[in-house]
């Protein structure tokens, strides 16, 4: 436990002393914030943060893999790289250390971007009169979408050297895996049973302020199951 | 020489004979995959036969090629790439089953509803009737949706089907003895079958039927996929048999008619007094499995009257008729006295004895009024199993030129509820100020039940002795607008329910998760926007932007 520690607290202070967090940080306010601003002027404003949840998720899709390109592709060396990956292999922590250390650093910068999304659902609360428990239902789910493709994005951090390959292929393929929902409603069952995969359907609950088991446990199993890919694809490093 | 044959050869049979094999085995596969997307109905010969070509293709594709995969089955980093695939593979299989299999068929109920109005989770009311299906008797249930206008309708009409179909996966988790099956009216095959064993010329074309399994011509009918809807009517299926509860209501003295003139529709003017009548609440009464009777006078009231009810009498009773309700109640009667404060009705004395104090004054409110003061919305429900649910879904009552009620001296052992108040704002016309009872409760109180004491709750018409409902005016269940937030008709219909102590229909409500949009409504003036703005957005954004060049200015000096 403590090597999962050490390794999130050099990742964690690596973002906030590199531009990357900063920047991050600052696409996330910006947009989120333009989000807000259209809600808001809307002229069926409501105190009401699904439209809010709704459009961020897309956000994340798009930011959520510049914090995830240079967890492992970077420790490998390429796109300017610290290639440190042999040294961590000798050193005395496991694979599972080293992949729980880097994803719990970047959960807990995220839990930073959803802390500042904190002051929209403020905001509403002066302005009106939000259902509370929606918010935390939101809330609740936007972490569990977060976890997924961050996991998503150390996955593919592992399977390559460049972070730019990382971070373009998570995008291409959480929006893949965003897309393939609209199957849903396809007579098909094999395309029904393609659409279970993706992570909106599972998404629709915490919107509108359900906290299902069902659903908790599909983002925990997907998230396990990427990072046990992604714990595979580093211990592959020692025999490839 | 002999020439002897290269295995390695271009030409080799083995290899030839290896690529046909793969190729075919491939071919198989996509074939079956085409099958299987295409969702064509199972043909045992040709899918079987596609399946065993694949494996004989594949098998004889490993043994034309058996060398070659031992050379690179056998190096060390393709076994441990094959160990973590397989590993992988497995990993993925047992999570798959478990979110698959496992986890919605055995704790897809589990679920926290964290919205005010708990617009996603079945009523208690529902749960307790449902798990009522007993095995030897099971209920089918067949949602009518036409998939193939599906694409068609509205995104609202869209969002509401599916709410309502998670609804129905909830009602089948909730008892196995409850089937739920979705049909299309137009295309199912199944539908011919169903309407055909429920002597139907043909489905519903939206909705919902239910029959039971071995009875298919007993069947209810219900126009949508809400809940309140579905419940009333699986509780009327599985209650079809039992004993009818007759509400009689008293005419004879200017009470507001059961039912217009023939052909006459109902005033769309709220405010018009006139052709009045309780069409709309007599069909909910009917809906809730009631008989409802017209008794001219009181003379002798039927011993088969749950309840008595009388509403707007605008003429005073005869003394013999006070006596024999007054005889009524005295014998654990039921009582909803509707009153009108236009009127000269002396039914007020009689609910003086039971303590409720009836206030002839007209109730207005100016801040919460609708078109005048005297037409206004009263928004606070009180404690009492009739209004509790109401409550909790944050609905409202509408009154017009209402009376009021006050507590008067209440018989020992009886409690007053006031159900519905007006707001501190309103007042009486030249009287006192607010807040009044316009909806008020007399009934038994409730005894104190000690959670370790086994005894039973009483259920007897004796142990829950008599009880009224009283309501300041007839309006109050002649409003020809019904649904979204207001409560009129529910309030009505809970009342006659919990007087008859029929409680497992109550507080069954439609729940719409929209229906509060309305309360969650922002009014954004432009100063306003741009004040959000600047502490959610400019502020933010600045000092993000400035701690990032504060850190790159810090790291370029180190």
């Amino acid at each position: 436990m403590r090597n999962i520690w050490t390794i999130a607290q050099r990742e964690v202070k690596a973002y906030f002393t590199g531009p990357v967090g900063y920047v991050v940080m600052s696409c996330w306010i910006l947009f989120a914030g333009l989000i807000f601003y259209l809600i808001l002027g809307s002229p069926s404003a409501s105190a009401d943060m699904e439209p809010l949840f709704r459009n961020c998720t897309i956000l994340l899709i798009m930011v959520l893999p510049l914090l995830t390109m240079r967890l492992l592709a970077g420790e490998r060396g390429g796109d300017q790289g610290v290639g440190t990956i042999e040294l961590l292999l000798t050193s005395p922590i496991t694979e599972w250390q080293l992949v729980l250390g880097k994803y719990l650093a970047s959960m807990l910068y995220m839990c930073s971007l959803v802390l500042v999304s904190g002051i929209y659902a403020v905001a509403f609360r002066v302005l009106g009169k939000p259902d509370v428990g929606k918010i935390i239902g939101g809330y609740v789910g936007f972490l569990f979408f977060s976890g997924y493709v961050l996991a998503l994005g150390l996955f593919f951090s592992s399977l390559t050297n460049s972070q730019i390959v990382a971070a373009v292929t998570t995008i291409v393929s959480s929006l893949a895996l965003w897309l393939i929902s609209f199957f849903k409603d396809n007579p098909s069952k094999s395309l029904q049973f393609l659409a279970w995969f993706s992570m909106l359907g599972h998404h629709e609950d915490f919107w509108r302020g359900v906290i299902s088991l069902q659903e908790v446990v599909w983002y925990c199993s997907a998230i396990y199951f990427l990072l046990f890919a992604s714990k595979l694809m580093v211990a592959s490093s020692r025999w490839r | 020489m002999a020439q002897e044959m290269n295995p390695k050869s271009p030409k080799s049979p083995a290899l030839i004979l290896g690529i046909v094999a793969g190729a075919v085995a491939v071919i198989a596969l996509v074939a079956l995959a085409y099958i299987k997307m295409q969702n064509l109905p199972f043909n045992k010969g040709r899918d079987i036969g596609l399946l065993a070509v694949a494996i004989v293709g594949a098998l004889t594709w490993a043994i034309c090629n058996k060398d070659e995969l031992l050379r690179v089955g056998g190096s060390r980093g393709m076994a441990m790439n094959v160990n973590a695939f397989g590993t992988l593979l497995a990993v993925f299989g047992i999570l798959l089953m478990v979110n698959y299999w496992i986890v919605p068929r055995q704790f897809g109920d589990k679920k926290l509803d964290l919205t005010a109005g708990k617009y996603y989770s079945l009523s208690t009311q529902t749960k307790n009737i449902v798990k009522t299906i007993k095995s030897d008797n099971p209920v089918e249930l067949f949602a009518l949706v036409p998939m193939d206008r599906y694409s068609q309708i509205s995104p609202d009409t869209a969002r509401s089907l599916e709410l309502n179909k998670k609804r129905l996966e909830e009602y089948k988790r909730l008892n196995p003895n409850l089937t739920v099956t979705t049909l299309d009216p137009y295309v199912s095959k199944r539908a011919t079958e169903v309407a055909k064993e429920s002597g139907l010329t043909a489905l519903p074309s939206a909705g919902c039927l239910l029959r039971f399994k071995k009875d298919p011509k007993a069947v209810e009918s219900v126009p949508s996929l809400d809940e309140s809807q579905i419940t009333r009517s699986l509780s009327k299926l599985l209650d079809d048999k039992g004993k009818k509860r007759k509400v009689y209501f008293l005419t004879g003295h200017g009470e507001v008619a059961m039912a217009g003139p023939a052909g006459q529709q109902q005033q769309q003017d709220p405010l018009a007094s006139d052709s009045q009548n309780l069409a709309q609440l007599k069909q909910a009464l009917t809906d809730d499995r009631f008989e409802v009777v017209e008794l001219p006078m009181a003379k002798e009231i039927p011993a088969d009257c749950t309840v008595l009810a009388t509403v707007g009498a605008k003429a005073p009773f005869a003394k013999a008729e006070l006596d024999t309700m007054r005889k009524y109640l005295q014998n654990n009667g039921r009582l909803f006295a509707v009153l009108d404060p236009s009127s000269k009705s002396n039914l007020a004395d009689l609910l003086k004895e039971y303590g409720i104090e009836w206030q002839t004054g007209m109730v207005e409110d100016q801040a919460l009024s609708v078109q005048e003061p005297s037409f206004f919305y009263a928004t606070n429900l009180g404690s009492h199993p009739i209004v509790n649910d109401l409550k909790k879904s944050r609905l409202v009552a509408v009154f017009n030129r209402t009376g009021s009620f006050k507590q008067g001296t209440v018989p020992t052992e009886m409690e007053y509820s006031s159900l519905v108040t007006s707001s501190p704002t309103s007042a009486v016309t030249g009287g006192p100020k607010g807040p009044f009872d316009l909806v008020a409760a007399v009934g038994k109180r409730a005894p104190v039940v000690d959670p370790k004491d086994d005894k039973k709750a009483p259920d007897t018409k004796t142990e829950l002795g008599t009880r009224i409902v009283a309501v300041g005016t007839p309006w109050f269940l002649t409003l020809p607008i019904a649904g979204g937030q207001v409560a009129n008709s529910l309030i009505a219909t809970d009342a006659v329910n919990w007087l008859s102590d029929n409680t497992k229909d109550m507080g069954i409500r439609p729940k719409n998760p929209w229906d509060d949009e309305k309360d969650r409504k922002i009014e954004m003036t432009k100063a306003k926007l741009n004040k959000v703005m600047l502490f959610t957005f400019l502020l933010p954004l600045l000092l993000c932007i400035g701690a990032g060049i504060a850190m790159s200015v810090a790291r370029s000096r180190r």
